[in-house]
């Protein structure tokens, strides 16, 4: 069974097209400058409407995850065990919190506080997905 | 903030179920049916009295409509319904609507279920589509609540050192009160060990740290406390409610909404933590319990797998909790049945369902009730929605 691909709506077609050419990207306020997440017209701190769009570097820290080790939807069944991760992004730790997944680490050791970095995953027909891999020190 | 003038004005008058198992062989409208008849016989009323019907789920339709429960008993009038799609928050925000429409004067006697056949037919956790919030999760197989709620007890686990073994210590606990419970669907008791081997689901939940899927249907009544008086059991008081949403975008601290709700329900209810004799809270998976346990005060910050550790969430225990078997052990019924547990050990007579065949004398060999409670503590997914009951 194909993995599901995400469904882009006016809101977050901006962010989906960019991972196409491997840019992790996130809004950020016209008004008070901070950055939000999950993509919305609306200003969750200021209330304000209007955002651009900004490249983020990728860089980040896990503040939690979970390790699916039994598959609750086909497409998915030859993945586990896999890591879904909480990832704070540097730019703004409080504001940009991404659900993804860690790869390139055994799920025994993936840590709450670990360095990661954004690895674009092209395995899927019609996606660029931002996965996320410790960082080089982190793999030592 | 003083105590609203709502406070012990409404309660709860009946209580009502239906059998809980993996195939109920009945339609969800019968089953809807049968425990709101349970229920309007358990408070003493005829059932055109009612006249307000709530309900809930969560995502997947897997229930009736109120109005298909108005037209199953024929009810002459609804005056108020509705159906609430919060799930895990809907079971104590949905008693505080009914006491708001009671209060209100709208409603005489409101009637709140739940009803599914959560396990033959429409199973719960079933995976949504990667649209809207779903984009975000689905396209990186975060299909399950699991993985929404495990992220809460890593983060847990990482703060204070606690480990997946302190799960198994509510696991155990849970499955100890369900063994005394007539009506819970595990009735085998769990030790540390089996908790232990048992297979990973989501990390850090094992199957046992996850709760059943069931079929079956629970009802409650809210009617005025004046009304109440003169019904078949003495009332259980509605003192304080809470019923917030929570974010379903996690803050990066991973803290619950209940340590920001918990201190505005005591405060309403002109009590503190430690007026509270036993709790029902709502666990989804064994680290939420650990989580809305603290949440409510009920143990220090980084406290709770020691009260479970100790025996003190035992039934003879500083603060019993879970006293029915919860969602782990005694049936999904999404909440419903733990505002139920907290009705039945709050009346006179205490608990109707335990192995008990007189009265009670607290031997844990068939009797789960707790030593004379006063005030019992409810809470919904994260500690957003809560109830503070009172005996009358």
């Amino acid at each position: 069974m194909p993995r599901p691909i995400p469904v882009p709506d006016a809101d977050s077609a901006p962010f989906w097209a960019a991972c196409r050419e491997h840019r992790l990207t996130a809004q950020q306020c016209t008004t008070c400058g901070r950055r939000r997440w999950p993509p919305a017209e609306v200003c969750p701190h200021c209330r304000k409407l209007g955002a651009t769009w900004v490249d983020v570097r990728g860089t980040g820290t896990i503040t939690s995850f979970v390790v699916q080790h039994q598959a609750m939807h086909p497409a998915f069944s030859d993945a586990v065990p896999y890591t879904i991760a909480f990832v704070s992004l540097d730019e703004a730790p409080e504001d940009l919190l991404l659900l993804s997944n860690v790869i390139d680490i055994p799920w025994e050791d993936v840590r709450v506080g670990m360095r990661v970095e954004v690895a674009f995953d092209d395995s899927t027909e019609g996606v660029s997905l931002p996965l996320f891999r410790p960082m080089p020190r982190e793999r030592l | 903030m003083s105590k609203p003038s709502i406070a012990d004005q409404t309660a709860i008058a009946g209580v009502g179920w239906t059998k809980f198992s993996k195939a109920s062989g009945t339609s969800v409208v019968s089953l809807t049916a049968e425990a709101a008849l349970n229920a309007i016989a358990d408070a003493g009323l005829e059932v055109d009295d009612i006249d307000g019907i709530l309900t809930y789920q969560y995502n997947t339709v897997d229930t009736v409509y109120p109005r298909d429960l108005h037209v199953a008993l024929g009810l002459k009038a609804c005056n108020f319904q509705m159906f609430d799609q919060h799930g895990g928050t809907s079971a104590c925000s949905l008693v505080a609507a009914a006491a708001m429409a009671v209060h209100s004067g709208l409603c005489k006697n409101v009637l709140i279920y739940r009803s599914l056949n959560g396990r033959s037919a429409r199973r719960s956790g079933a995976a949504r589509l990667p649209e809207g919030p779903g984009q975000w999760m689905v396209p990186f197989g975060s299909t399950h609540a699991a993985s929404l709620f495990g992220p809460y007890y890593t983060a847990y686990m990482a703060r204070y050192g606690a480990t997946t073994e302190d799960l198994a210590h509510v696991a155990v606990n849970t499955r100890a009160h369900a063994v005394l419970n007539t009506k819970a669907q595990m009735r085998t008791p769990m030790t540390v060990e089996e908790h232990q081997r048992s297979p990973w689901v989501i990390y850090p939940f094992r199957l046992f740290d996850c709760c059943l899927q069931s079929d079956g249907a629970m009802a409650v009544i809210v009617t005025s406390t004046e009304r109440a008086r003169t019904l078949r059991h003495a009332p259980v008081l509605i003192t304080a409610f809470m019923g917030g949403t929570y974010p379903p975008q996690p803050d990066p601290a991973w803290e619950i909404e209940g340590l920001r709700a918990a201190p505005i329900l005591y405060e309403r209810a002109g009590l503190s933590p430690q007026d509270v004799d036993f709790a029902e809270l709502y666990d989804p998976f064994t680290g939420m319990t650990l989580l809305h346990a603290e949440a409510f005060g009920l143990a220090p910050q980084g406290g709770a797998p020691e009260l479970f550790r100790s025996g003190g969430a035992g039934l003879d225990g500083a603060m019993p909790i879970n006293t029915h078997g919860g969602l782990l052990s005694e049936t999904y019924m999404q909440g419903l049945n733990h505002v139920v547990e907290a009705v039945q050990q709050l009346r006179p007579g205490g608990v109707a369902d335990d192995l008990c065949t007189g009265t009670h004398d607290y031997d844990r060999a068939h009797c789960r009730q707790v030593r004379d409670p006063h005030v019992g503590l409810v809470c919904g997914e994260c500690g957003a929605s809560s109830l503070i009951l009172r005996s009358a």
